[in-house]
């Protein structure tokens, strides 16, 4: 074998830094919280459109202006609906 | 398996793949990181060790080398070309080497043989880490490297090759 082959394969193995486990557990714990915020986000958004539905099919049956009222009524027909 | 077994069973072996790229302590730190952080996020289930060995060291070298392609567009703006080593770069790489699994004494030697080593096609470079440094086998390389042995085999001597030019 080439010499400098040969003092490539004298490396010792090194351990791993201790801090690094934490250091990883930090950066997935970051991860998980960024991504309950998405689906906070995502979940408000979807109570927006629901909210904005009712409003339409309220306005639809109603005429505006629109209680809100009128528009809780709607809701679960608008759920019914869809089966 | 949680990423907290994962991270004790092969935490040692990503470490010092990464600082055969990188020879560097703290950019393998860097990578061993991202390294366990996109195992999470894969979420892979492995049926053996063995598959899970060969999966992770495939994401460790892939990691490693989009780590160096970052740093070196970072640094120069622009591909390396392969040329031999004067004495400045000689210089250069003896003081960018941080190796810690070389004995102090082999040092000087194994910077000027790494300066030479990161100067090779990335899949010259990976096989002789996986094969002189790491000591896998050429169905082991075949394997994680997803080719053929005979692939392996010829990589090898162009990289013996192209190593030896270099360090002429």
């Amino acid at each position: 074998m080439e010499p400098f082959l040969d003092l490539l394969s004298n490396a010792q193995p090194v351990d791993a830094p201790p801090h690094l486990l934490m250091g990883i557990q930090r950066r997935i714990a970051a991860k998980r919280r960024k991504q309950r915020r998405w689906l906070q986000i995502a979940a408000a958004v979807a109570m927006l459109l629901w909210g904005v539905e009712g409003y339409v099919l309220a306005k639809a049956e109603f005429g505006t202006p629109t209680t809100m009222s009128q528009v809780a009524t709607l809701i679960p027909q608008t759920s019914n609906s869809l089966y | 398996m949680q990423i907290e077994d994962l991270y004790s069973a092969f935490a040692k072996m990503v470490f010092n793949l990464a600082l055969h790229y990188t020879q560097n302590p703290q950019d393998a730190e860097e990578i061993t990181q991202d390294v366990f952080v996109k195992l999470y996020e894969k979420g892979e289930q492995f049926e053996g060790k063995a598959s899970a060995k060969t999966y992770i060291t495939r994401i460790a070298i892939n990691q490693s080398l989009d780590f160096l392609r970052f740093k070196s567009r970072q640094k120069r703006g622009g591909k390396a070309k392969i040329r031999n080593l004067d004495d400045s770069q000689h210089e250069s790489a003896m003081h960018d080497f941080d190796h810690p699994g070389y004995a102090l004494e082999q040092k000087e030697g194994v910077a000027k043989v790494y300066a030479a080593l990161n100067q090779l096609p990335p899949n010259q470079k990976t096989v002789i880490i996986l094969l002189k440094i790491e000591g896998h086998s050429q169905k082991e390389a075949a394997e994680i490297m997803d080719v053929g042995t005979k692939a392996i085999e010829s990589l090898f001597q162009r990289a013996k090759k192209g190593l030896k030019k270099l360090l002429e």
